[in-house]
């Protein structure tokens, strides 16, 4: 799954420290979200659209792997 | 904070004590001298948060702290790696068991490491229907 997490980050402005403290997780997982290695629960994912005020669809990209 | 003060004022009585009524046995003797030493790092820690200057520094690490209790990811990499240990625990147990056996280790060694080993698997079977069920 790609994410557009640190294009939005930039936009706004802000350190992965003070997103992480907004979000209340690790910067470690900020960054992991941001290289695409780890995938956010349902409830994070939500998190980030608030804090972003956008839909979860335009943050998260959700591309299914072809057998 | 406070809580930790009586911790370490109990410690450090524990140590104390445990030096003065067995001063000959090296153990006690070690044990009361850790218990006073982690006292003295919690009083430490008391008197560090109280200065007015490491307030601000406290409190954000105390927020960092709570963050890195409550993180998601966190979380998934202590399972996975109480996972992991899990099965590399049973393999070792069971190796060390063949070659106990093979040696000729006294029989109830063996048999006690082998109950461990059954032990370990039927709990992780139990557990797992436990919380199957739960969800």
């Amino acid at each position: 799954m790609k994410n557009r997490l640190e294009e939005l980050r930039r936009q706004k402005g802000i350190k992965q420290e003070e997103l992480a403290s907004a979000l209340e997780v690790s910067r470690q997982t900020i960054g992991s979200l941001e290289n695409g290695r780890y995938n956010p629960s349902i409830i994070l994912a939500f998190k980030i659209a608030r804090y972003f005020d956008m839909e979860i669809e335009k943050i998260f990209i959700y591309e299914e792997v072809e057998k | 904070m406070k809580k930790n003060l009586i911790l370490a004022s109990l410690l450090f009585i524990c140590g104390i004590s445990l030096i003065t009524i067995l001063p000959n046995s090296s153990i006690i003797f070690g044990m009361g001298c850790g218990f006073i030493g982690g006292a003295i790092v919690n009083f430490y820690k008391y008197i560090y948060v109280l200065n007015p200057k490491n307030k601000k520094q406290y409190e954000e690490h105390l927020k960092n702290e709570q963050n890195n209790l409550k993180d998601e990811r966190k979380i998934m990499l202590r399972e996975k790696s109480g996972r992991i240990t899990y099965i590399i625990m049973f393999v070792v147990l069971t190796i060390l068991n063949i070659v106990f056996t093979f040696i000729g280790v006294e029989k109830w060694i063996i048999l006690t490491l082998w109950c461990v080993i059954a032990f370990k698997y039927i709990c992780g079977v139990v557990i797992f229907y436990h919380l199957s069920k739960k969800m």
